[in-house]
């Protein structure tokens, strides 16, 4: 098996660390998995990414729309910034 | 398109509500006109919180998750950066500094800008959610 490697700016490796934490697997995987679609000619933004996109950002706007109508039904709307506060730290003590 | 360490205390409220600053901001993270940059930490805060019972009655698991996955994808996933010591006021805020401090543009919207006081002297800049709407959302 050959060895690359690659000299890049630190903003671009903290990047590229990034993508490949957000992915779950290690930098060389993602790097290799990258350049491989590449050199096959596949786009690296497919079809795929951007069905997930989709998918992920409709069940998000119908959650946030379901969780305000459920607020507003309830009275949670009106919590005050400090019953939230109290929320955050019951969670934080509940933590240890 | 800038990105901002949300205190989960704004979450929380701009979730609850259509109205106000905070509901304007999550608005805004769901239409990819702001991102959050976020740890681990951070999202594990996020859903312990929103599951909590008090906030039962409006989130479901279902929703929570919905709401944490969006926020996952659309994010920015930083490395937590050394928090310098300093008279802070809740240890379980460091965190949200921690992730401010390895962004390029500091910034930590809170409902509680008094809990981060010592982190403007590591230039993060702590707004509460109508400064953010002012300045990130023209």
């Amino acid at each position: 098996m050959a060895t690359l490697s690659f000299h890049a700016p630190a903003g671009t490796a903290r990047k590229i660390r990034t993508a490949a934490r957000k992915r779950g697997i290690p930098m060389s995987r993602f790097l290799r998995e990258t350049a491989e679609r590449a050199a096959d000619g596949d786009p690296v933004s497919g079809l795929g990414r951007e069905l997930e996109k989709f998918a992920i950002d409709s069940m998000a706007v119908v959650s946030l729309e379901r969780i305000r109508t459920r607020a507003a039904a309830t009275g949670l709307d009106k919590t005050t910034p400090a019953q939230i506060t109290a929320a955050i730290r019951s969670a934080r003590r509940a933590r240890g | 398109m800038k990105a901002v360490v949300l205190d989960t205390s704004v979450l929380v409220a701009g979730l609850l509500s259509r109205q106000g600053a905070a509901s304007s901001l999550v608005e805004a993270l769901f239409q990819d006109r702001l991102r959050i940059a976020y740890t681990p930490a951070i999202l594990g805060e996020y859903a312990e919180v929103l599951g909590r019972p008090e906030f039962g009655d409006a989130i479901t698991s279902h929703d929570r998750i919905g709401i944490l996955m969006k926020l996952r994808a659309s994010g920015i996933l930083v490395d937590p950066m050394v928090v310098p010591a300093a008279a802070w006021p809740d240890q379980d805020d460091l965190p949200f500094v921690a992730a401010a401090l390895a962004m390029d543009h500091k910034i930590i919207v809170t409902l509680n800008p008094r809990d981060f006081a010592p982190a403007t002297a590591f230039g993060i800049r702590v707004l509460p959610p109508g400064a953010a709407r002012r300045e990130l959302l023209p």
